[in-house]
């Protein structure tokens, strides 16, 4: 006896034929900053690169770095972003954030295991640079603490796609996957880099 | 299993909009009331620091802490009315939100009367800062309660949210994400005072 609900899938299928756009708003300026801070990490393959290398480090580093990475560069992240939206000027922003992807990406291609205390640092001063440039970019019209809980949570969660992705380091080939992909970074931080000069 | 979930998600996605308005004349306010914290970046985040850290960190103590924030929301409101403009509400409360957001990302054990006193003094602020504008008497009233049923639902769904997650998965990945979440909330807030500060 065939069992496969088929007409529940074909009725479930018409029913979401049948669905209309949904009018909804996002609840004026906080929806509208949350979702422009959110969308702003998202917007630049620097930003991500460098936000997944954070995540992947932290991984292939091991406890206790595999939380206090991601817990860090957010924290450092907000005074960075603390300044942009203040307008103080902070000197090659853009080399800092290229230059995160890259020496990021070279950490974990060349299996390198710092103190904690070094990857924190190294993580909080890169963090600084990106803070900075999300909070350069506020919109005028934008709740500002919405836009920094927004881009704040998308570096988060750009941080654990890294860690998830991370986790592979149990595996030899996975060890050797994850390298691969820091290599990746470190070159397309090395690209981003020679767009600068 | 599966048919009934996407069956089930199509029937939410057919949903028309809602023209609803308040069955009962006069009530308006308590609705207004009820969307309030919704709509306040700083009110829900403060809800969800708390929540984070009843469910982490109070241990046996996390009912007695919901009840203190719920009653000190409540106080928080009553207050408001009668205290002098001495300080911003709205900062204060981001500020202990930041100090709530640094508990849970640091991640090490505090007595849990700490964990409540902390959860009491934010929900004080929440309710201070959830004060509907001055008009009359009654309105103002339910519109208070609103907010305070709103305020008590998100607290006990945060803290009561968190707190099954982490009974059905006790693991390290649950514990990691929740000092993570921490981080997020002290690095938005911090953000917001050092701009306070800056300006």
């Amino acid at each position: 006896m065939n069992r496969f609900p088929i007409y529940r899938v074909c009725l479930a299928a018409g029913l979401t034929l049948t669905a209309s756009a949904a009018a909804a708003h996002t609840g004026g300026h906080a929806g509208e900053g949350f979702l422009t801070g959110f969308l702003h990490p998202l917007s630049g393959w620097d930003h991500m690169l460098a936000m997944v290398a954070v995540g992947l480090w932290g991984a292939f580093l091991g406890r206790p770095a595999i939380w206090h990475l991601p817990v860090v560069f957010p924290v450092v992240m907000a005074l960075g972003g603390a300044l942009g939206i203040a307008g103080i000027m902070l000197p090659m922003v853009e080399f800092g954030i290229a230059a995160s992807a890259l020496v990021l990406g070279l950490m974990v291609v060349l299996a390198v295991r710092p103190p904690l205390w070094v990857a924190g640092a190294v993580v909080g001063a890169f963090a600084v640079f990106h803070g900075h440039a999300h909070g350069t970019e506020l919109p005028q019209a934008a709740n500002a603490l919405s836009y920094a809980a927004g881009f704040v949570v998308a570096t988060g969660l750009l941080h654990l796609a890294g860690i998830a992705f991370g986790t592979l380091i149990r595996w030899p080939a996975g060890a050797i996957t994850i390298r691969g992909v820091g290599g990746i970074i470190a070159a397309g931080g090395c690209l981003f880099l020679l767009r600068l000069i | 299993m599966f048919s009934r979930a996407v069956a089930a998600a199509a029937v939410l996605l057919a949903a028309q909009p809602v023209y609803g308005h308040s069955p009962f004349p006069g009530f308006k306010g308590f609705y207004t009331g009820l969307g309030h914290p919704f709509t306040e970046p700083a009110h829900l985040m403060s809800l969800i620091a708390a929540g984070l850290a009843i469910a982490g960190y109070a241990g046996q103590g996390a009912g007695r802490a919901m009840v203190a924030a719920v009653l000190a929301a409540l106080a928080g409101m009553a207050a408001g009315r009668w205290m002098p403009d001495i300080y911003d509400p709205q900062l204060a409360l981001i500020l202990a939100t930041a100090l709530v957001g640094a508990i849970v990302a640091a991640g090490r054990p505090l007595p849990s009367a700490v964990i409540i006193g902390i959860c009491a003094v934010c929900a004080f602020l929440l309710g201070q800062d959830s004060l509907p504008d001055p008009g009359p008497v009654d309105q103002v009233v339910i519109t208070s309660l609103g907010a305070w049923a709103a305020i008590t639902y998100l607290l006990v769904a945060a803290a009561g949210g968190s707190r099954a997650a982490l009974r059905r998965w006790p693991g390290l990945p649950l514990q990691i994400g929740m000092r993570v979440a921490g981080s997020w909330l002290l690095a938005a807030a911090g953000l917001y005072i050092a701009l306070a500060a800056l300006t």
